[in-house]
């Protein structure tokens, strides 16, 4: 791994960080765990295209690590952490069939992630009483990740500079 | 699916969402019992049949306080620092109330009659 890439992937952690706190810091709209806007995967999604894969999961396990200390919540660990990988998998797969239609492919995320999520839930709680939120889970990550999606395509269409 | 267009893409996640919302509307008007569940640790510690309450009361597990009222449940009061499940409000007649991090999950489940007549 060369300097150059060393920074990037520091700088973009960094600002993955970051928005990731400032976001636990904005009240919850929905009185529902795991909903949320997902304002972090814009970095994950922007990296995995514009630098790479691994350059993404690095900065994505970085985040979701540091991101649970730094908030407070060791407990989120485990659902964060399924989730981010789910939406790695997801990513990875689709976004060889979605091409440049990137708002696709952060949709199929958020669900991806979201479904990681549950999984977590059930088995923590050995319960399947959380898969009631399945539901409403299903339809904020469509709509989150539409609207994360949009961002990402835009940034990538200005941002080839970046790598 | 490389050829879907945007357009289609849209209907796709449209359709979902129109399912998920039926699929939450069908899960509020089924009929059903008001037994909640209390758990714990996945300990089932309470079991009240919510419509046999007639004074509303208090209990509290570990740190969670939870509120019973005639056909209504719902979190009072609870120590995790989210306090997501206070949020959620009350719940009558079916789905949970899920207190991720102290592992406190009220439930209402329906009566196994009614469940059995579904079948």
């Amino acid at each position: 791994m060369n300097l150059k890439r060393l920074t990037t992937d520091a700088l973009l952690t960094a600002f993955a960080l970051i928005i990731f706190i400032i976001e636990a810091q904005i009240p919850p709209v929905v009185p529902i765990p795991g909903i949320k806007l997902g304002l972090s995967n814009i970095i994950t999604l922007t990296s995995f295209y514009i630098i790479g894969k691994k350059d993404a999961l690095i900065i994505l396990v970085l985040r979701i690590v540091l991101g649970s200390v730094f908030s407070g919540n060791i407990s989120s660990l485990i659902f964060s952490l399924c989730g981010g990988i789910l939406c790695y998998i997801a990513m990875c797969i689709f976004h060889g069939i979605t091409k440049e239609k990137i708002w696709v492919t952060s949709v199929l995320c958020a669900i991806a992630h979201n479904t990681g999520q549950i999984i977590a839930a059930v088995f923590v709680m050995k319960s399947t009483a959380v898969l009631w939120y399945f539901p409403y889970l299903l339809i904020s990550a469509i709509i989150t990740g539409a609207f994360t999606g949009i961002i990402v395509q835009n940034i990538c269409k200005k941002g080839r500079g970046l790598k | 699916m490389q050829n879907l267009t945007n357009k289609k893409w849209i209907i796709i996640f449209l359709s979902i969402i129109v399912v998920c919302s039926t699929a939450i509307a069908v899960f509020h008007i089924l009929p059903g019992g008001r037994v909640a569940v209390i758990t714990k640790d996945e300990k089932i510690l309470y079991k009240i049949d919510l419509s046999s309450v007639k004074e509303s009361y208090t209990l509290t597990v570990g740190g969670n306080v939870v509120l019973v009222e005639n056909g209504y449940i719902s979190m009072q009061s609870a120590d995790c620092p989210d306090k997501l499940c206070v949020k959620q409000g009350k719940i009558s007649e079916v789905g949970s109330i899920v207190c991720l991090p102290n592992k406190v999950i009220i439930r209402i489940d329906r009566n196994e009659e009614i469940d059995a007549a579904l079948r």
